[in-house]
């Protein structure tokens, strides 16, 4: 009987398949829940949506004991804590209320931003070269930092202020804001990357559930949606990058692109029709928007075999906003135009002062450096935007 | 596995029990996606059974048997997982038309891997779990028994459905496509 009991090489081969490290986020949210990490305060990765929708962002913290043990009772958010953020097969997400956001102007708002990642990993991003730096309420966030708007862009000056609550159930610890956050009426902590000091994400010092801030935030250029004057300064910038741009936001690893996403990366050339980083990042929405691309939440149907994320994105040409945007990255690198990720929100529904933000609004998209400009949006999700369309009332 | 640690963590010692468990994780996490076969049931079985193990450590008496004191943990917490997940069906595997498996050996290797998935997936969590710590995990079927807390007659019965399940899930995948004549 003992026969009966052994593998063949092809059950042998298939058991051995399969991930290899556990995720250190999950590690550290169960170490933080029972307190046992020193820097972080404790949050729930809740329930399954956590990697899955890795696609997804905010990082939801909770003070010990804030929230039902095991936090099932708790809304699914969609999030990812900083660190590593892996890209999974699925990505669920529902209706609960992340937060709610009021004040004028919200129709000027395409992204609630919360968090940004630099490398590109084999399976999705992380942050890199992290450092923490405490910032008094109202303080000007971002001086000193590499992210610090730029004085003379002719990008959009016009400020947002607003109020959110976060959620019930859990309290909020990444801060968003409308853009580019400027300043915040409590005291947060800066996640900066890199000795230059690039913005990764903003917590409260003390969130609690339900907790409310004043944020400011300045929203930037989105490329597909660049004035005249934007798109003549975006054309003009160059490729001179600052050498920290270059050090971090050029990195590739070796074999990121296989095949099908070097040509991808080719088609993407040839829309362009120059190497000019604006036109080639305008392609890059063109062609991931193409027929043969479709938006799926579940890509768990794929074999990657190893591949990597951007590879097996090629290969299928099916996925969610991380596939999308992580593809449009990692070529854009590529072709030497330094770009980072973006997690946030959606506008969500906007009813007179208010946005009802829910976790199904949850999306990641990129940005890209221009020099004299800054960092520009993009978004090669198709109709991403459009989901969220207000329904009104 | 530090047994000084062990006896600190059950004292309440957390820096001793993260430790502890920074050195196991990425092994628990390996048995609970191979029992699982989903990356998002196994995050969610992994860290459920961290917490579960630093609330259940002052109970464990046997200090040295805390490898597999966590091992029946985390199946435990698999288990739960399991039973509340709904996307057990079989899920159907299309492949698009420009995924081309580079070589006609890579090609039944997908195919292999793909029947052998789904028929796992159709086995009880409970013969999941002992072939898994068995075939992965290394251990003897008395070792798994007494770490699942069942019967070795048990524990072989479900190993032997197993296994046989895979094999015959494996030979069924690789006569089929002769027989829907693909090769025409």
């Amino acid at each position: 009987m003992s026969d009966d009991l052994g593998l063949d090489p092809a059950m042998r081969h298939w058991l051995e398949l399969g991930p290899a490290k556990a995720p250190a986020a999950v590690v550290h949210a169960a170490l933080a829940e029972i307190g046992a990490t020193r820097q972080a305060r404790p949050f729930r990765l809740p329930s399954r949506f956590a990697l899955a929708a890795a696609a997804a962002v905010l990082v939801v913290a909770a003070g010990t004991g804030l929230l039902p043990l095991l936090g099932r009772a708790a809304p699914a958010r969609n999030l990812s804590a900083g660190g590593a953020l892996a890209i999974g097969p699925t990505w669920a997400s529902d209706g609960a209320v992340v937060m709610t956001v009021r004040g004028a102007g919200l129709d000027a708002v395409d992204y609630w931003r919360a968090i940004t990642y630099d490398r590109i990993e084999t399976d999705g991003w992380s942050q890199t070269d992290t450092r923490t730096v405490g910032r008094p309420a109202g303080s000007p966030l971002l001086d000193g930092t590499t992210d610090e708007p730029s004085a003379d862009s002719s990008a959009s000056v016009d400020r947002i202020t607003v109020t959110v609550t976060a959620g019930s159930g859990a309290a909020a610890a990444l801060v968003v804001s409308p853009g580019l956050p400027l300043a915040v009426d409590r005291p947060v902590r800066l996640t900066l990357l890199g000795s230059a000091g690039f913005l990764g994400s903003m917590a409260l010092d003390d969130p609690v559930s339900g907790i409310s801030y004043r944020v400011t935030g300045q929203p930037g250029v989105r490329g597909s949606a660049a004035d005249d004057d934007e798109v003549a300064e975006l054309r003009r910038a160059g490729t001179q990058y600052p050498g920290a741009i270059a050090d971090r936001y050029l990195q590739l690893q070796p074999g990121t692109l296989g095949s099908n996403a070097t040509a991808l990366r080719d088609r993407i050339v040839a829309t362009a029709g120059s190497r000019n980083p604006l036109d080639l990042a305008q392609a890059a929405e063109t062609v991931l928007a193409a027929p043969d691309f479709s938006y799926s939440v579940d890509v768990s149907d794929q074999d990657c075999g190893g591949r990597s994320i951007v590879e097996c994105f090629a290969t299928y040409r099916r996925g969610y906003c991380m596939h999308f945007a992580t593809a449009m990255a990692a070529i854009l690198r590529d072709l030497g135009v330094p770009t980072r990720l973006v997690q946030g929100y959606l506008p969500g529904i906007i009813a007179g002062d208010t946005a009802t933000v829910r976790d199904r609004d949850a999306h990641a998209w990129v940005e890209v450096f221009f020099p004299g400009t800054g960092w520009v949006t993009f978004d090669p999700t198709p109709g991403a935007l459009a989901r969220s369309t207000p329904l009104g009332p | 596995m530090d047994r000084d640690l062990v006896e600190q963590a059950r004292r309440g010692d957390r820096d001793a029990f993260a430790s502890l468990v920074r050195e196991a994780t990425d092994g628990l996490y390996a048995i609970a996606f191979r029992m699982l076969r989903d990356t998002d049931l196994a995050n969610d079985a992994l860290q459920n059974a961290l917490v579960s193990a630093w609330r259940q450590l002052p109970q464990l008496r046997d200090t040295d048997r805390f490898e597999a004191w966590m091992y029946r943990v985390l199946v435990n917490c698999c288990y739960r997982e399991a039973r509340r997940s709904r996307r057990w069906a079989a899920t159907i595997r299309v492949l698009p038309e420009h995924a081309e498996p580079a070589t006609p050996d890579a090609s039944r290797r997908t195919a292999d891997r793909d029947e052998l998935d789904r028929a796992f997936r159709r086995l009880p969590i409970e013969q999941r779990s002992v072939f898994v710590l068995h075939h992965y995990a290394g251990l003897p079927l008395v070792e798994v028994a007494a770490t699942l807390g069942i019967p070795a007659g048990t524990a072989r019965s479900r190993l032997h459905y197993a296994t046989r399940a895979l094999r015959t899930a494996v030979e069924a995948g690789r006569v089929l496509p002769m027989e829907e004549g693909r090769l025409a």
